[in-house]
This record gives structure tokens, sequence and C-alpha cells, in this order.
């Protein structure tokens, strides 16, 4: 069936009776087109399918025949159309809505973010806001390149930034610069300084003169590992230097103290049981609130905000908001001595782990714990075993001695 | 018994000048012209209408001949002045004779 017919207003009828192949081939003989027919022996009847014009034409066939025929189904655009036009109210809605959708998709309706650490959503949104790029800006009034140069003038941190779209959303991926504390570097003639006291437990140089050994107790600001290395002559006195960049890893154990307060008072947040349901309904810009809030002062609120959308990409300008507010007050508490010696170990622990993902290698601690009137506080000697060293730049200098007799 | 011969002879000639003006048979004769795709379609040419149509059996009115064509399954695909097209399972073909002689 092609297309033509497929148009054309057709009826699949079925034929019961004596003379079923005497209709057929009156059809025939009026030149009317028959196809799809079949014979269902058990209830003696021919199907086929014929044009709607033709099987009213057929009329005085069928009263010549004899034959019994009913319609089973009427196929073809005239049928269908008569079918809309019952139901045109429904099928306007569709083609408004289709409309309407067409119109929505023309416009940016969400922001998606992706890769921002330090920078924040909001920040971003401001700056686009600046630019004029808000919820409601046209795709077609959207320059990427524009936004993605401006992203990066504005935001120093950014060292890479890609504006795209995607149905209503605009996608806003961005590359922070890692953070490194930018420290003084030197790059030949240092040192290695230590920069805790201690005793050494091994010492590997990989560059430079060292200056202490394994088992040597080390001051803050002694000089660890030289990078000037003395280059001596056949009279075995130092007839100059080699400057380097001292580099060597140094173990040392060393004792710190570990000192945290805690208030044994404080003040606790305690629900007063007063809840309000908030939900907000917005169109575009425009916003409807039902519920009220509470009044009281102090009001914890939580709120989930949803937007509507067809599929991942395509968000579209209805949003609701639902705001749970629970009402609460201060109330002064103490704790107990567990509660107190708890929250101050967990602290110490905290800080152990911090220690530990640094490569800090704890071998023992003290720790002790002592109620001072209405606080407690913590004490730990930790001894651990640490890499230690900073570069600064070397002070030893060459002098010839022409130079100091002038 | 003359006259019989003469319409012998005249076969003969309208025979050789078929043959000699390579003129199509099915035309000159007005015989029916089948062809088959496999045992799954039948297109037939050059018939004159539809005795019986059932699933399992139908039966072609030809010039001179009726044909019946077994099988299961069977429907018109379409039915048109010059040509009708059957699908289907076919298991055979049997021309039966014009009416009233076989």
């Amino acid at each position: 069936m092609n297309w033509f017919e497929r148009v054309r207003a057709t009826v699949r009828i079925d034929v019961k009776g004596n003379a079923k192949e005497r209709y057929l081939n009156m059809c025939r003989a009026r030149h009317f087109p028959v196809w799809d027919v079949t014979s269902d022996k058990k209830n003696d009847v021919i199907t086929m399918c014929m044009n709607r014009e033709d099987f009213l034409e057929s009329k005085s066939a069928i009263r010549k025949t004899g034959v019994k025929v009913s319609v089973k189904e009427k196929n073809g655009l005239p049928f269908l159309l008569k079918k809309i036009n019952k139901r045109r109210v429904f099928v306007a809605g569709a083609v408004l809505g289709m409309l309407f959708l067409f119109m929505m998709m023309r416009s940016i309706w969400a922001f998606q973010f992706e890769g921002t650490k330090r920078i924040t959503d909001e920040q971003i949104v401001d700056y686009l806001e600046s630019c004029g790029v808000t919820i409601g800006t046209p795709i077609r009034e959207l320059n990427y390149e524009e936004l993605e140069q401006g992203l990066r003038e504005q935001f120093p941190e950014i060292t890479w930034a890609s504006v795209s779209q995607r149905g209503t959303t605009l996608i806003i991926r961005i590359r922070e610069r890692e953070y490194t504390e930018i420290s003084q570097r030197y790059d030949d003639r240092t040192d290695i300084v230590a920069d805790v006291d201690g005793v050494i437990v091994s010492m590997v140089v990989k560059e430079g003169v060292p200056y202490v050994q394994k088992g040597d107790v080390i001051s803050e600001g002694d000089i660890l590992v030289g990078g000037a290395v003395p280059i001596y002559d056949e009279n075995s006195e130092i007839s100059g230097y080699h400057y380097y960049h001292a580099q060597a890893d140094i173990l040392v154990e060393t004792s710190q103290r570990y000192t945290d307060t805690l208030s044994l008072s404080y003040e606790k947040k305690v629900y007063t049981g007063k809840e309000a349901l908030i939900v907000s309904l917005g169109a575009f810009d425009a916003r409807v609130v039902l519920g009220n809030g509470l009044s009281s002062p102090n009001v914890e609120s939580q709120s989930k905000s949803y937007q509507l959308r067809l599929f991942r990409y395509l968000q579209l300008p209805f949003f609701a908001q639902i705001t749970r507010q629970n009402a609460y007050e201060w109330q002064l508490s103490y704790y107990t001595k567990e509660e107190a010696q708890a929250l101050l170990l967990s602290g110490l622990e905290k800080y152990l782990r911090e220690l530990s993902e640094k490569g800090v290698q704890i071998i023992a601690k003290d720790v002790k714990i002592i109620k001072n009137g209405m606080s407690m506080e913590i004490t730990a000697d930790i001894t651990m075993r640490k890499l230690v060293g900073v570069s600064c730049p070397t002070t030893v200098e060459f002098v010839q001695d022409g130079e100091n007799n002038d | 018994m003359k006259d019989k011969e003469n319409e012998r002879r005249d076969d003969r000639r309208f025979d050789r000048l078929t043959e000699r003006l390579s003129l199509p048979k099915d035309f000159v004769y007005g015989e029916c012209l089948i062809s088959m795709l496999g045992n799954a379609e039948l297109t037939i040419e050059n018939y004159r209408n539809i005795c019986l149509f059932e699933e399992n059996c139908i039966v072609i009115a030809l010039k001179h001949d009726r044909l019946l064509v077994q099988g299961s399954r069977l429907e018109i695909l379409y039915y048109r002045e010059d040509e009708l097209k059957i699908r289907g399972r076919i298991s055979g073909l049997q021309f039966l004779g014009e009416r009233g002689k076989s």
C-alpha cells in the first residue's frame, strides 16, 4: 500500500452469503480495485479491502448477489479527519502544547555547573547575570566564546572554561587551577634547614653536603644539608664551590604537644514542636506561596526545589519549592564527664588522622584530660617521626684571598 | 466434413503466421499467463473470474479452462481486471477443464 492509498478513504468489509465470489467478480467487472482478500471458512466470510467510493457504488451488486456486507474497519485520512473533528478540543490542546513547548525550547531555563571547587555556582551565576545571561535568555542571543573568555578573565583561578547548551540547559564546565602553596623556589644554591627540633633517625642525601648525621640532635634553624660543595686544590684548600639545590630525605623523631579545651556548658537546640509547611509554585518570574511561615525568632528551614523537565536537559520554567519549618529554642545544657572526654578524644583522633595522612608516623602518645572548673582540657604529648627540612638560600660564598686583602 | 477441414487448415495457417510474426501467444490466443514465486506467490493474467474462494483452495475460471489452486492460508493480495495475485502456502495447481466438458 503506497502513501496515496493510505491517504485515501478505504474500508475493510466482511462479505457473507452464498454468492461471495460473485460479488467479488462484479466488483472487478465494475473496475473496483480489491485487495487483501482473505477467507474465513469457519464463519463463511470473505474479508476484503476496497475504496470507500467503490464500496458505496457497489450497493447494486450487493443487492443483486444477496450477500450481507458489514464494514469492519475504516482507514484513511478522511476518516481520521472525522475522528479529529469529534475530538477537536483535545487535538487543539495537543497542538497548542507542542507550540508552547517549541516556544519554551528557544530560551535557557536552567544552569548546570561542572568542575567548580573553590568558585561557587552563585559566583558564576552573578557573573552571567552581569553579562545579561539569566534564566529566560533566548538561546540565539548567547555568545558562547565571549562567555568563556569572560569567565577566564573574571576568575583567574579558571584555567579552562566551556559554555554549551543542551535543550534548555546552559552547561558551564570549568577547570580550576590546582591549589599549590606558592612557596619561594630556589632552583640552585639552596641549603636544607631544620624546621623542627628532634633527633635524626635516618638520612639519605641526594644532592649537597650533609652537615649532620644519624643520631644527631637538631634544633629548628640548623642547616642539615649544604648546597655549596667545596672544591679543594692540590694543597687541600678550598678553591671554590659547586652550588646545588640541596636535596635529602631526613627522617626526624620529634615530639609535639596537642592541647584542646572544651567548655562544659553549651547551648542546645530544643525543638518546640511547632512545624509549618510552605509550598511555593512558580512559573517564569511569578510565584504563588501557599501556607504561612512560623513567626518564632528561631526557625530552622529545609527547602527542596523542583523544576519541571521533560528530559534531562529540557528544563521548563515551572518551579515548585517545598519548605519545612521547625521552631526551636536555645537551652543551656552541660556535657557529662564522659561526653566531654569523648568529644575531646574524637578531636585528638581527628588531628592524628590528619597527621597520618600527611605521612607522619606516630610512635607514642601520652594523653591527659584534666577538668578545670567549668571546662575540660586535653593535653597529648605525641612522639612522631616525620620528614623535615625546608629549602633556604645558601649563605656560603667563596671569597678569594686577594679580595680580602683589598 | 469439408468445413472442418477448412477450419483446421485456417488454424494451421494462423499458427504459422503467428510464429513467423513472433506474436505473443497469450495475446493472440487469449491464454492465461501464470507465474510463481516459489510456492508462496502466484500471479495470473488473462483470467475470467473467481469461481470459488476458500482458505485452502481457489478455483479461477480461465478462457478455455479452470485452474484449481490448492494450499493453506491462501489470500488474494489484489484482484484487478487483468491480473490477480495469490499469496499463501501453495501445494498444487490443477487444470480442471472447461465447466461441463470435464
